[in-house]
């Protein structure tokens, strides 16, 4: 897992990503937009899942993005289960 | 040289005898931590009393669906399937509801009594069928691994002649087409394949294309296992995520023949960064690189020789092949190591259907030499006479790998499994729908019947014209192309529609877009457009699997 891994850091790597392939694309706007909504193509949400993966360096599942098709839903599905994790360390 | 068997499970189960340690499968979806092998000694028992339970239940002679995800019990049970004398009906595992449907309507094209799948898998697809108001759901028998049985049945003999599956191809979600292929058209095509990759016994062959369909099945699952070899693979989806994996794969197991469509190797042109970690890459055991499934672009060939020569890579393992379900599979390819051939054709002569070699034209990719014990011959669809050498036709063929017909459509299976030449000559061939020619026995495809389109005297084939679209330096690229007919006034007309980048369109005028890509469109095609629509990124209908819907297209202009 990235220990440097911050909720906002995430959300910035996938409006880069998202940015990058769909012109247009505005996190205040679309936050809640589905990819495909937004014209992101198949391979465009697999790919997605490979910046997600670099950047957690946690493997993704491939299909992550078409179960969570929002950046609301991605990120939040993302962060709700590292705060699992970080529940787990002892303070 | 290899020993030739009647059956594939014969081969398989002298394998068991012959060589029971060895590996008859690897799966790895993500680096070697994740790897998984099977011999063939356990490979044969798991097929074997998985073959018991399916005769216990009363399969025998009847059609199973099978739908799983990539791994070893698709393997088990499709050959489980070919074991014990049921249908097997390999399907797709679907990702939402709206997939789902087209799978319904196989299940009930094909009249298929269970489902084969994973207990997992089965949960998932029970909460897309709830979904959907499919009647038949409650009736859905399943059959997962926590199904077994003690009891012992004999197994039955199986005649090359008897149905072994059923592979759907790309025909419409309302009109599935079924090809029927027998136990002996495997193992006609397993000779096929055989011959023209110049394999012998103990091919290591594999990589990531989805098991249950065409090349992946046929080509990387069970022809290893023919030839007593071993079948590496990976999840297709890993793939896409991470297409690295794949060449990665090839270079550790030291594959010698990994497949792809074309598109494949243009993801690793486009998704693999330079800055990834290529040092462990060795590419040079890599001695076929088969191209098939989807037109061949030598420009997407040579790119990836480009970036994959300093590891290894050599482009003269390009082996652009041609075949299709309803042959079993490969009909031409090779010989190995002959790399990508092209054939320079005058372009206006090519329109009209007729081949004048030139210096400068259009380029055909050379699919390959026709593997041993095919007839195929170049017929004019409409008059079903054989065309003249110098001249472009429909590719018929004929064979012990054709395949026995279409499921539940003998109307379908006689036109284009039964066809005859005029004057016939005794044979019955497939109409493939191909066009294309023969020269020094190496076949060329130009393109599809049904997608040519003819204007004003000339044919000319949409993918070429769409290619050049979205070529263009303003082109949101992919596939944001869609060249059609249509009528107007009595007379067939030429028209386009072209996605452009969404930064551009609002700055460019639309006239001055049009007129670059006429221009194009013009010098390379010499054709003009009647109608030309820019468009947004996006708006060309398109299918699930991304190929353009040209019929809806008309509706748009």
């Amino acid at each position: 897992m990235n220990k440097a891994f911050s909720k906002e850091a995430l959300i910035a790597e996938i409006t880069h990503y998202i940015a990058s392939k769909v012109e247009g694309f505005s996190l205040e706007q679309h936050i809640d937009t589905s990819f495909s909504r937004l014209g992101l193509d198949s391979a465009g949400h697999v790919q997605l899942t490979t910046v997600i993966e670099d950047y957690m360096q946690v493997e993704i599942a491939p299909t992550l993005a078409f179960d969570y098709p929002t950046v609301n839903a991605l990120v939040n599905h993302l962060t709700e289960d590292s705060t699992a994790e970080l529940e787990k360390v002892p303070s | 040289m290899h020993q030739s068997y009647t059956l594939l499970m014969d081969a398989i189960s002298d394998h068991a005898k012959t060589q029971l340690n060895q590996d008859a499968c690897i799966f790895q979806p993500r680096g070697l931590e994740t790897a998984e092998h099977l011999n063939y000694q356990n490979l044969y028992q798991a097929v074997h009393s998985r073959a018991q339970l399916l005769i216990t239940l009363g399969y025998q002679g009847k059609s199973l669906a099978l739908l799983y995800p990539a791994g070893f019990d698709f393997i088990v049970n499709f050959l489980a399937c070919l074991y014990a004398g049921v249908i097997a009906v390999p399907l797709n595992v679907t990702r939402n509801a709206q997939q789902l449907e087209r799978t319904i309507n196989i299940i009930e094209n094909a009249n298929v009594k269970a489902i084969l799948t994973t207990h997992s898998t089965k949960k998932l697809l029970s909460e897309q069928l709830s979904q959907l108001a499919f009647l038949g759901y409650q009736k859905i028998i399943w059959i997962t691994e926590l199904d077994s049985s003690q009891k012992v049945s004999p197994l039955p003999t199986i005649k090359p002649r008897d149905i072994a599956f059923i592979q759907y191809t790309s025909g419409s979600t309302s009109d599935p087409k079924g090809v029927i292929v027998s136990h002996g058209n495997i193992v006609a095509n397993m000779e096929a394949i055989s011959n023209a990759c110049n394999h012998q016994k103990g091919v290591i062959a594999g990589g990531w294309l989805p098991q249950f369909h065409d090349m992946g099945l046929v080509g990387h699952m069970m022809h290893p296992l023919y030839m007593a070899g071993t079948y590496i693979f990976m999840p297709p989806m890993n793939f896409i995520q991470r297409p690295s994996r794949w060449l990665h794969l090839i270079s550790h197991y030291k594959i010698a023949c990994s497949a792809s469509p074309n598109f494949g190797y243009e993801h690793c042109i486009n998704f693999i960064a330079d800055k990834e970690d290529l040092s462990a890459l060795d590419l040079s055991c890599w001695k076929i690189a088969l191209n098939g499934s989807e037109p061949v672009s030598a420009q997407t060939m040579a790119a990836f020789s480009n970036k994959f020569r300093p590891y290894g890579f050599n482009s003269a393992s390009f082996f652009p092949s041609y075949g299709m379900a309803e042959t079993t599979l490969l009909v031409s390819g090779g010989p190995t190591q002959s790399g990508v051939s092209t054939i320079t054709l005058d372009k206006e002569k090519l329109s009209q259907g007729q081949l004048i070699e030139t210096e400068v034209g259009a380029n055909v990719v050379n699919c390959g030499a026709i593997a041993p014990n095919f007839i195929v011959k170049i017929v004019n669809p409409e008059t079903r006479r054989a065309c003249k050498t110098n001249e472009v036709g429909e590719i018929w063929v004929a064979g012990d790998s054709v395949a026995q017909g279409y499921l539940n459509n003998s109307e379908k299976t006689k036109s284009d499994f039964q066809a005859q030449l005029i004057p016939a000559d005794g044979t019955q061939y497939l109409r493939t729908g191909d066009l294309g020619f023969i020269e020094n026995n190496n076949l060329y495809v130009t393109g599809r019947i049904k997608e040519l389109l003819i204007i004003r005297g000339r044919n000319l084939y949409p993918y070429d014209i769409e290619r050049t679209c979205n070529n263009y330096q303003h082109a949101s690229g992919g596939n944001g192309a869609s060249v059609f007919t249509y009528e107007q006034d009595s007379k067939t007309k030429l028209a386009a529609i072209v996605e452009i980048k969404k930064r551009v369109l609002s700055t460019a005028s639309q006239q001055s877009l049009a007129n670059d890509i006429k221009a194009l469109v013009n010098e390379q095609h010499e054709i003009a457009f009647d109608k030309l629509l820019i468009v947004k990124p996006g708006t060309i209908p398109k299918t699930t699997s991304g190929k353009v819907k040209r019929s809806a297209c008309v509706e748009l202009i």
